[in-house]
């Protein structure tokens, strides 16, 4: 039988990539047309600026011009879907983040785009015309050719921008699937990012314009004498390289212009793509036919071999949960005959192991914490007050640093591996390679956390639901266990904010990346959700058999006290 | 009696209380009052007495800016305008010069109105010039504010929290005060983005995250409430800033506590905040120059936005799809739904009349459904009469709603009526409600606090078990002389009772006076 991700590549995933590259195919004439516009600016002659423009347009060259770019970008498309994640990847060190961009198949991506960049380029100078249309002109007075130095200038920009593009694509996220927080329709989606799309178009193409014009002219010699060598052309009268050269300020704008158009496409299509890919499935809860028997919603949510099945699980289970009454009743049913629970107790069952497995990585980590510091301090390990945070966080974290891996606690004495980088740290020009981004560790651990916060929502969402909805008591059954775990988690998580989370949320504020707030959402869910139950329940919650220690810990909940 | 408010509802209201009379709560179905010097002694147990001392105050008269208050006087207004810029950029500077004309050429002050209007009307994505958009902030803030003529009012914002006895108001020097239970801590908490302080919200399903509206950004307080601290420390604060989303004057919380709208009415765009991720998302349509109003219904299905031109929208949660209704009377002045988010009560700024309008209860689960009704229908008419009061003197009342609170049962609403330029003292009218499968609106009765205290803002506590407790932020006017320059005492005093009734009213008064405090507890 057809697995789950296989079946759900083939017939949503499939046709949710059509749409989104469909809908790039569809606005491209208009941005191309924008661009052509925009690249005819004469601020003297307003009239002639818009008849030529108009006149390009209606050519029969433009739309040509613009079928093969369609042709690219399409292309483009396809090789960068299997880019995409729904686990950020968090780098420990930039020389992890270069190492990451070496391991295949991101070359394969870079080339990708480093050619659509220069065949776009290609296009765009065809449609600019004048002085950029042509590799070689002709000298007017003798028949022989030589290199037209502004086009080879835009190309090697084109290039340049490829590559600059693949590092914002992977550094900068720009493939992270984040499900946004409200379930808009596409089109408003698209509406609400295009424009900080654009910003954040603009700014980078200035930013990477910036360092192209000094590497030009540092290194333009190198490709022009290669041209003018292998295709026997004569050299330019006017140079670019030169630092007159590079003033020209009609070169410069459309430079921008081209890094702009170029960088806006891209990621335009990849935020067409994602808007699509996180849109919300519905999955059934389950199913009366056995051929399609193992496309239900637990068994999206136990995909082990796609990510974004398994999240796309866990969203619907968490929308349901909050949303829709009808499939709430479908959960909280039994089977027929036998009468056993078998919907929520495959479900609870999948959202408890989840959150325990996290829990598990959580406490972990903070007993790494807790066995590091008392080593170095003195020879016999003392309690820990969590009194001391803040010497205690410097602690660990300088001895991470030390250490490179952070798991040497038990073995204090360094390896002569360990020396070395330890050695090289202290050197400027490596540590800017090697130096432990700050909250590398605690974004690493956090950076699945999503699925366990939808968990956590649908947990809580059922529980509060089953107050008025559940019939059989299914739900309120399992309870105890529910509370229990959420209860350790919040305790675990708290205990390692106390710990582990040095630096503030405003300090770190600057360099904030899409990822590193889902360790405060992950805090924030598990307190509203424990408080929804609270509010729900009330003090009847008390009756429930728990341990002590979670007894406890849900007082201070019903006394609003935490 | 005029003969055009005989539809009004006053006329088939109980006698209204002689002058001198309190309200002290419901029984019965009656609403007991008593006289204003045998009111000690009957409290209800578990609030917190509430004293604010005189150095968290600012002076009433004159007020400025904030940001007067923090810079020596002599310093110029060109040096002001650029702190303005380092703090709120090129729109700081235009504002700075607006509130300042006296100081600088005329010709500088009109360009820099111009250019702020011209400013936030290419902000805000609508064709036509609206008004309020070259009004300066603190005027903005005072015509949408909730309170009752905000410049004057003691208190800016004021906010129950949803979950236990815990409140939270803004004083006018932008310090915000944290009642909690019958503690003596008062957390007092200050930042210094805290200016213009519209709008208060308690985060639901959390008992410590307060979120401020402030001038230029949305401030996320986390108040431990096991903390002793009086001063929670600023590194706590979460600041939410949107360019061109300023100022920010009121703010809706989802029932489940995981999203913030904030609205400005320069925005067209309504922001919604994943507030630990601290990331927006704009929910933007063309149209109305702004948001004025957010109200996000109990059972979290539905928000109502109003903006400050003619129209309205509600929006539905799942799809964030909205309906709009056009051609009202005048601006929304205030809303309000019922427990169940089947009716929307609401009234303008220019009609005596409260509206409702109701929503399909349907569930379809396929297709996110809004399914308001065609048009509002009139419910209430609340125009001005005369009447007589028990103790045979003339008894005004009547007029335009300043703001209107339904209490979470759904039994009673309560309505703050504008003092119409000065000719009717501000009160407060009590209706019993019933939400069945109509709605019915019955006369129940006049609030009246002491002779001498006006009300600003009313609000029922959201959660109370033995029918709800009404609070109304009122100042007493009977010791208030122009001291302005002196210092003073402020107090603000619950005065509850105990006794068994459906509503229970407590009024936060506060009163001042130069030399000693008068205590009436």
């Amino acid at each position: 039988m057809e697995t789950i991700e296989s079946w759900f590549k083939r017939e949503v995933q499939s046709w949710r990539t059509g749409a989104s590259i469909c809908w790039t195919v569809i606005s491209l004439p208009v941005l191309f047309t924008v661009y052509t516009i925009l690249s005819h600016f004469y601020i003297f002659y307003p009239f002639t600026w818009i008849s030529g423009s108009i006149s390009t347009v209606f050519s029969a060259s433009f739309v040509l011009l613009l079928l093969l770019l369609i042709l690219v970008i399409v292309v483009v498309c396809v090789f960068s879907i299997s880019s995409y994640t729904v686990i950020p990847e968090v780098p420990e060190t930039r020389l992890h983040s270069l190492i990451q961009l070496l391991t295949p198949p991101r070359p394969v991506h870079g080339i990708v785009y480093v050619i659509s960049g220069a065949i776009c380029t290609w296009i765009c100078c065809n449609v600019l015309e004048g002085r950029y249309s042509h590799l070689s002109v002709q000298i007017a007075s003798s028949k022989s050719y030589m290199l037209n130095e502004y086009h080879l200038f835009l190309v090697l920009y084109g290039i340049y921008s490829g590559f600059m593009y693949l590092i914002f694509h992977y550094v900068h996220f720009n493939n992270y699937l984040q499900f946004s927080i409200l379930q808009q329709s596409k089109f408003f989606q698209v509406r609400g990012q295009v424009v900080d799309v654009l910003l954040t178009s603009v700014q980078c193409t200035l930013w990477q314009t910036a360092y192209f014009y000094p590497g030009f002219w540092l290194l333009g010699q190198v490709p022009k004498d290669w041209i003018v060598h292998n295709l026997s052309l004569l050299r330019s009268e006017q140079s670019v390289d030169t630092f007159y050269g590079l003033l020209d300020i009609g070169l410069c704008y459309q430079t921008v212009l081209l890094g702009i158009f170029l960088h806006f496409m891209w990621s335009y299509s990849a935020l067409l793509y994602r808007v699509y890919s996180t849109e919300h499935h519905t999955f059934p809860i389950e199913s009366a036919f056995d051929n399609t028997a193992n496309r239900c919603l637990i068994d999206a949510m136990t995909c082990q071999k796609d990510n974004l099945v398994k999240y796309l699980g866990f969203l619907d289970l968490s929308w349901l949960s909050k949303n829709s009454i009808e499939r709430r009743a479908q959960v909280f049913s039994l089977s027929q005959p036998g009468g056993h629970p078998h919907n929520w107790n495959k479900l609870s069952t999948s959202c408890l192991t989840e959150i325990d497995a996290l829990n598990q990585k959580v406490q972990e980590e903070n007993w790494k914490v807790f066995v590091n510091v008392p080593v170095r301090q003195t020879e016999k390990p003392t309690p820990v007050t969590v009194g001391d945070t803040t010497t205690l966080s410097h602690r660990t974290t300088s001895d991470n640093t030390v250490n490179g891996t952070g798991d040497s606690q038990t073995n204090p004495s360094t390896t002569p591996k360990e020396g070395i980088l330890s050695y090289l740290k202290k050197k400027p020009f490596f540590s800017f390679f090697l130096m432990d981004s700050p909250d590398a560790k605690s974004r690493q651990l956090f950076q699945g956390a999503q699925l366990q916060i939808w968990a956590i929502e649908a947990l809580s969402n059922f529980a509060t639901a089953s107050y008025t909805e559940d019939k059989f008591g299914v739900v309120q059954r399992s309870l105890p266990s529910t509370l229990t775990s959420l209860l350790n988690l919040q305790e675990n998580v708290e205990k390692y904010f106390k710990l582990a989370v040095t630096s503030s949320r405003r300090q770190t504020k600057d360099s904030m990346t899409k990822d590193a707030g889902l360790k405060y959402l992950l805090q924030t869910t598990l307190k509203s959700s424990l408080y929804k139950i609270v509010n729900t329940f009330g003090k009847h919650l008390m009756s429930l058999k728990l341990q002590p220690d979670a007894t406890r810990k849900l007082k201070q909940f019903i006394e609003y006290k935490e | 009696m005029n003969s055009s408010s005989d539809n009004s509802v006053f006329n088939t209201f109980p006698q209204p209380p002689a002058e001198n009379v309190v309200t002290l709560c419901e029984q019965n179905g009656q609403l007991m009052t008593s006289q204003t010097e045998n009111m000690a002694g009957s409290k209800i147990q578990g609030y917190p007495v509430v004293v604010i001392s005189h150095d968290h105050h600012k002076s009433l008269s004159g007020r400025e800016n904030a940001k007067s208050a923090f810079l020596p006087h002599d310093e110029t207004v060109w040096k002001r305008a650029m702190h303005a810029w380092y703090e709120m950029g090129l729109s700081g500077v235009f504002q700075e010069v607006v509130n300042s004309s006296g100081e600088v050429p005329p010709w500088t002050s009109d360009l820099a109105k111009k250019t702020l209007t011209l400013v936030r009307w290419t902000s805000s994505l609508h064709g036509s010039l609206f008004p309020h958009l070259s009004m300066s902030n603190e005027d903005m803030i005072c015509k949408f504010s909730r309170i009752h003529d905000w410049k004057r009012s003691p208190v800016h914002a004021f906010s129950w929290h949803p979950h236990t006895v815990k409140f939270a108001y803004a004083l006018q020097d932008d310090s915000i005060n944290v009642h909690m239970g019958k503690s003596d801590l008062v957390p007092v908490l200050k930042h210094k983005l805290q200016k213009n302080v519209a709008d208060l919200s308690w985060q639901p399903q959390s008992a410590s995250v307060l979120a401020v509206a402030c001038q230029s950004c949305v401030l996320i307080w986390h108040v431990e409430p096991t903390s002793l601290a009086t001063r929670p420390s600023t590194s706590s604060v979460q600041v939410l800033q949107q360019n061109s989303h300023t100022p920010v004057t009121c703010l809706a919380w989802d029932p489940n506590g995981r999203i913030l709208l904030s609205s400005s009415p320069v925005d067209t765009a309504i922001m919604a905040w994943d507030v630990a991720m601290e990331t927006c998302t704009p929910l933007r349509r063309v149209g109305g120059g702004g948001v004025s109003l957010l109200k996000w219904s109990p059972d979290g299905s539905k928000v109502f936005s109003a903006t400050p031109s003619h129209l309205f929208r509600v929006w539905e949660t799942t799809k964030w799809s909205c309906e709009v209704w056009t051609k009202c009377t005048g601006r929304i002045k205030t809303a309000c739904w019922s427990p169940d988010g089947s009716i929307l009560l609401f009234a303008t700024e220019n009609e005596p009349i409260i509206y409702s309008l109701s929503f399909s209860t349907a569930q379809d689960e396929r297709k996110a459904v809004i399914g308001g009704s065609h048009s509002a229908i009139a419910a209430v008419d609340i125009s001005e009469v005369t009447l007589q009061g028990a103790d045979g003197k003339d008894f005004k009342t009547g007029g335009l709603v300043h703001s209107m609170v339904w209490d979470q049962t759904g039994e009673r609403l309560a309505v703050l009526l504008q003092d119409n330029g000065g000719h009717i003292k501000r009160q407060i009218v009590l209706f019993r409600t019933k939400v069945d499968l109509v709605l019915e609106i019955t006369p129940c009765g006049f609030v009246q606090g002491e002779p001498t205290a006006i009300p600003h803002h009313i609000s029922f506590q959201p959660k109370y078990d033995n029918g709800a407790v009404l609070s109304v932020v009122s100042m007493n006017l009977h010791q208030l002389v122009d001291y302005h320059w002196q210092s003073y005492h402020i107090t603000l005093y619950s005065q509850s009772y105990n006794s068994i009734g459906l509503l229970q009213i407590i009024f936060f008064q506060f009163s001042k006076s130069v030399n000693t405090y008068v205590c009436y507890l």
